[in-house]
């Protein structure tokens, strides 16, 4: 399976390639107020209104320097995936997210089969995960359905 | 099944689920107006396509059904037949059944359909008897001519199970005659196993044959090389089953019971016509008119709405786009772009519309409900509609359908009381049942009246604590609304034993979760013994076509911008330092706004949206440091129901024609938007949602009165009732004038340079339109107006047809005055009287005779000419009120009676020395208030019958409906010439006219 990696803070992530729709360069964001702060906000990009999420907020990391540059990801919505990735389970969410991440990493070609589940005692059940990359570093497969859907349940923020 | 077969068995269940929903509807029309040979025909055509789908498709329990309908409705159609309840009745159940099997899995293959089938054929059948009789003399060729064939085949084993069997799958059996030469032929038929089966043959000949196709559909597929195909009906069948091989008595048995059965007549193939003259041209006006109908069908096609959504988002991507682009490059030379924006315009209008339906089509099927709940209850109902052609999203309107049918059914079950009961009080006979629908201060309404019993507060208070809805405590602390509210809690009901109608305990507090779940609320209100409404509010962003273009505003705070629509938008005003302090005042921390006579709240929108200045979110987050008020800021005044507040904002960017979307459901936790929007520069904007902001505020309107910003202080005249509320002004310098402030609109500080001169006249132009100019020296003898100052005031009336702005200079101050003033001292036309303020001697000016004289081609046409003499009693406390009423009713032929309360005009009405014609009552009154006096009237046998007009400044929609359930005839806003001028006219035309015939009041009962 091919993933994308990517790099949040010291962090090295990853979502498979098929559900990614394109990598592009920041653009403004609308804060919308009263909600999440994992949430940065809306921005709209090809016709679609996608929902940015602030990963370092997600991971539990520190917040960037403002003059730091970062990368967009857009994801496909979960009925726009091809029949392939279904098959092989991948999901999304259902509504266009972007992924704001610190830096855009190559695209690896992992075995599906040395994936490791993720060690108990890491909190975040999106994590769906890990893999050892090329250098002898481990990256963290991300499951952008269970994401969304842990931030939509967070009633307190 | 294929594919192809499952694309047409799809095709068929939507046009079939079309054609019985428009059948019914006809049906009900048939019923109310009477046959009218189109509507006739259209059932024919939708029952008859049916039949002839569902006989290719195999579904024979729907065939069967189709087919007698068809029968039915052929008879009606030819006119042998009339359409009586009965027929309709049955034609109603069979569309029953169909639409029942129509939503079945095997499309109603298991169904049982005996029950409609039998009411069908009792109705076909009682006639078929007397046609019998009609035609018992004649011996049609044909038949005997089938008979002797079909008495010619062999009956052997095989083909007495195959006959069976073909009786059981109630297949049509057809003798068909074929040219014993042509092989193919025959052929044909014995392959023929897709449109049934041959079941016996006689020297090829004759072939008996059992299929699943109606004949016309039979001698389609069969094509032009059979001689004649015939009917042969089942009892024919079952009788040349039993019959004796050699006895022909079976040949003098008739048919009883199948369409052409009576009559089988041969049926020819196209080129081969041995049809009976007459029947030849009953089949060929048929076909003219199929070609009719197929016409009118070709221009309706079936989209996937996926598709259409699909469409609808592009489209609306196209608009943002083209918004986007024409911030960034100037077109203005070219051609082409302004070709291709109008065409985006276009289109986008177009696809929104593909998706908006009209609400009179979910309305009408509620005719259905009705009509039957009231025939099975025995309770007579008038069932009126409103503002059907209010037009909303598809989904949206589906999704009212349930909550609007628990609503009615409950009303007729629960509400309506039964005819006796209704004789036994004074009430029509006849119950209402009123659906409304309209759009109200960025809202859609829509609601149920009913003119029934209402809900008693006292009976649902009991239930409420018997089933622990509230406490004790609560019993006598919760109001009479309040306690009404309950019945949309869960598990409540009042009905005393559960009914099939309504009332098992979960109907109201369904109406209220499907509602909220679209984003709406619901609402009831009633009087005991008048009635009930029942209404369901829903923000119009979210009954919109998603993606269609909304009106909005855009606003900027801390350099972030943010939309309100426009529709809820009443008032921008600009708040410069100097007003801040004057009018704006805190009250326990909370800021409100002097706002001509109307105390506002006010909230700053970085509050509520709870943003941290730039400032402060940069360094630690702590309390932002700043002001409440900038230097100049914007204060938005909101309307939400009939309330006003206000919000703070710190710039406005402009006026968007905005496609809206709905917020993602990531953010939705963030409730005070509806949606959002792309702005030109591609950055988004949420739109914001004023009811979001009244939740989140938790503000609590007190009086659900109308608190109209410029007729507010109306409200203050029940409580001092000779308080009267005026705006004075300086015309020129020593001379002082007054108008009612109710009469006034809008006053606004006009530069002089804006004033622009046409000839004698003179002009403003404002937003929509221009506005004509009255200078007072024109038609008063006053000093004129200086005509060198910067800035001059301009009055803006309320309530005429033709307004026309009143200069003046720009002193001038709102009070309220003793209703005490002397009449003309002065015998000018255009002033009602003088009153002392402040030293001052102040002219009161009555407007519209001074318009009348200004523009007499707008207004002395509505006076003067067309005022019906009459004895009117007017009710009226305010001294002030009176004498306006008494100025603007005044007129030869009519007189006047002026009284203070509602007791007075009781006892006015109850002297029988006195007659009037109607009666102009009041609403806020000390004593007996104008409520109490309807009640008293409409329950009093001598007086129920004389018309009413409420005359009232509560112009809010509940003081009016329930004013119109107590019996008020009409409501009319107080200040309203016009208005109030055409009621009387027609109330009194009404009473004389029936004066004349009985001169009692009591000559109907209230309607």
């Amino acid at each position: 399976m091919q993933i994308a990696a990517f790099r949040v803070d010291d962090g090295l992530y990853g979502v498979p390639v098929l559900i990614v729709e394109e990598f592009f360069r920041p653009m403004p964001v609308t804060p919308v107020p009263l909600t999440n702060p994992k949430i940065e906000g809306l921005v709209h990009h090809r016709g679609k209104t996608a929902t940015v999420l602030n990963l370092r907020k997600c991971l539990g990391k520190p917040a960037r320097d403002q003059r730091q540059k970062t990368k967009m990801i857009l994801l496909e919505t979960a009925s726009d995936l091809i029949a392939d990735a279904v098959k092989i389970g991948v999901s999304s969410s259902d509504e266009p997210v972007v992924l704001r991440v610190d830096k855009t990493e190559a695209i690896l070609n992992v075995d599906v089969r040395q994936i490791s589940p993720r060690p108990a005692h890491i909190p975040y059940n999106f994590v769906e995960g890990i893999i050892r990359a090329k250098n002898a570093e481990y990256m963290m497969i991300l499951n952008i359905q269970r994401l969304v859907e842990a931030i939509m349940n967070e009633k307190e923020f | 099944m294929g594919e192809e077969d499952k694309e047409i068995l799809e095709e068929f269940i939507l046009e079939s689920k079309q054609n019985i929903v428009e059948v019914e509807h006809d049906l009900l029309a048939l019923e109310e107006n009477g046959a009218d040979s189109e509507t006739i025909n259209k059932m024919f055509r939708a029952i008859h396509s049916m039949k002839g789908s569902s006989g290719y498709l195999d579904l024979k329990n729907i065939l069967s059904l189709s087919h007698l309908g068809e029968t039915l409705l052929d008879q009606i159609r030819t006119g042998s037949r009339p359409a009586d309840p009965d027929t309709v009745d049955a034609l109603l159940s069979m569309v029953d059944a169909l639409s029942e099997m129509l939503n079945l899995a095997d499309l109603g293959e298991s169904y049982d359909i005996s029950e409609a089938v039998e009411k069908l054929n009792n109705i076909l059948n009682e006639d078929k008897e007397q046609e019998e009789k009609i035609k018992s003399g004649s011996n049609p060729q044909g038949d005997t001519a089938v008979n002797s064939a079909l008495y010619n085949l062999p009956k052997t084993a095989e083909v007495i199970t195959k006959v069976n069997d073909g009786i059981k799958s109630n297949l049509f059996f057809y003798l068909i005659n074929i040219d014993p030469a042509d092989q193919s032929i025959q052929k044909f038929f014995e392959d023929a196993d897709h449109i049934g089966v041959v079941l016996a043959s006689n020297d090829s000949e004759y072939l008996l044959f059992g299929s699943v196709l109606d004949v016309e559909l039979l001698s389609d597929a069969v094509g032009a090389d059979v001689k004649g195909i015939s009917v042969v009906a089942k009892e024919t069948i079952d009788a040349w089953l039993a019959a004796d091989a050699d006895s022909q008595s079976a040949l003098v048995r008739r048919p009883v019971n199948a369409e052409k059965s009576e009559n089988p007549e041969p049926v020819s193939a196209r080129k081969n016509p041995v049809k009976s003259p007459v029947k030849a041209g009953v089949v060929s006006d048929e076909d003219k008119k199929k070609k009719a109908g197929n016409k009118e069908e070709s221009q309706m096609i079936k989209i996937n709405a996926h598709l259409l959504d699909e469409l609808l988002r592009f489209t609306g991507n196209m608009v943002m786009s083209r918004n986007q682009l024409l911030t960034r490059y100037d077109f203005s030379d070219d051609p082409a772009f302004s070709t291709l924006s109008q065409a985006i315009t276009e289109v986008h209008k177009n696809v929104v519309q593909t998706r908006m339906l009209s609400v009179s089509t979910i309305f009408d099927r509620f005719k259905r409900v009705v009509r039957d709940l009231s025939k099975k209850l025995g309770k007579r109902i008038d069932f009126k509609q409103q503002g059907g052609d209010l037009e909303l999203d598809r989904t949206i309107l589906e999704a009212f359908v349930d909550p609007l049918n628990h609503m009615i059914r409950n009303s007729i079950d629960h509400g309506i009381e039964t005819t006796e009961e209704r004789a036994q009080t004074l009430k029509n006979p006849i119950a209402s049942i009123t659906l409304k629908a309209y759009q109200e201060s960025g809202e859609i309404i829509i609601s149920v009246e009913d003119d029934g019993r209402g809900i008693d507060p006292e009976k649902i208070r009991k239930i409420a604590l018997d089933r622990g809805l509230i406490t004790q405590a609560q019993v006598k602390s919760l109001s009479d609304q309040d306690i009404i509210m309950l019945i949309f809690e869960p598990g409540f009901s009042t009905a005393q034993k559960l009914s099939e109608i309504s009332g098992r305990g979960v109907g109201m507090d369904v109406v209220r979760t499907n509602i909220e779940k679209i984003g709406g609320v619901v609402d009831c209100s009633s009087d005991l013994g008048y009635g009930t409404k029942m209404q369901a509010r829903l923000p119009l962003t979210k009954a919109m076509v998603t993606s269609s273009l909304i009106s909005a505003l855009v606003v900027s705070v801390d350099g972030l911008p943010f939309c309100i629509p426009q529709s809820a938008v009443n008032e921008l005003i600009t708040v410069s330092q100097k007003d801040t302090l004057e009018k704006i005042k805190v009250l326990q921390g909370k800021k409100v706004f002097q706002h001509r006579e109307l105390i506002l709240p006010i909230l700053n929108l970085r509050d509520i949206l709870e943003l941290k200045t730039g400032a402060a979110a940069a360094s630690d987050g702590s309390e932002p440091a700043t002001a409440f008020f900038t230097d100049t800021q914007t204060l938005i005044v909101l309307q939400h129901r009939h309330n006003y507040f206000g919000i703070m904002v710190d710039k406005i960017i402009g006026i968007e024609e905005a496609v809206v979307r709905e917020m993602p459901k990531l953010v939705e936790s963030a409730n005070v938007f509806s949606g959002h929007t792309v702005l030109g520069d591609g950055r988004v904007v949420m739109l914001i949602d004023t009811n979001g902001i009244v939740e989140r505020m938790n503000m609590t309107f007190i009086s659900q009165g109308t608190v109209d910003p410029v007729s507010a202080p109306a409200l203050s005249v029940g409580k001092r009732a000779d308080m009267q509320s005026m705006i004075i002004f300086n015309y020129s310098n020593k001379e002082y004038f007054a108008v009612p402030l109710e009469l006034v609109s809008l006053v606004e500080k006009i530069s002089s340079t804006d004033i622009k001169k046409v000839g004698d006249r003179k002009y403003y132009p404002m937003k929509d339109n221009t506005i004509p100019l009255l200078y007072l020296d024109k038609h008063l003898p006053v000093t004129p107006i200086s005509q060198s100052l910067d800035s001059y005031n301009l009055i803006l009336p309320s309530r005429v047809k033709f307004p026309i702005g009143v200069i003046t200079n720009s002193d001038i101050t709102v009070c309220d005055v003793s209703g005490k003033f002397d009449e003309k001292i002065t015998h000018e036309k255009g002033i009602i009287g003088t009153f002392m303020h402040n030293g001052n001697l102040v002219m009161l000016l009555d407007l519209y005779s001074l318009f009348e004289s200004d523009d007499p081609d707008h207004f002395d046409r509505t006076d003067r000419a067309y005022r019906e003499s009459a004895q009117i009693l007017i009710v009226e406390d305010s001294l002030f009120y009176r004498r306006l009423n008494a100025t603007y009713l005044a007129a030869p032929g009519r007189e006047l009676t002026l009284v203070g309360d509602g007791v007075e005009a009781l006892a006015a009405l109850r002297d029988t020395s006195k007659h009037f014609d109607l009666v102009v009552s009041d609403i806020e009154m000390p004593n007996m208030d104008g409520f109490e006096l309807i009640k008293e009237i409409r329950g009093d046998p001598n007086l129920c019958g004389i018309p009413v007009i409420a005359l009232t400044a509560l112009q809010d929609d509940q003081s009016r409906d329930r004013g119109l359930r107590l019996g008020f005839n009409e409501y009319v806003v107080k200040v309203d010439k016009d208005g109030l001028n055409d009621s009387v006219n027609r109330f009194a035309k009404e009473a004389r006219s029936r004066n004349s015939s009985s001169g009692n009041y009591a000559v109907s009962p209230l309607s």
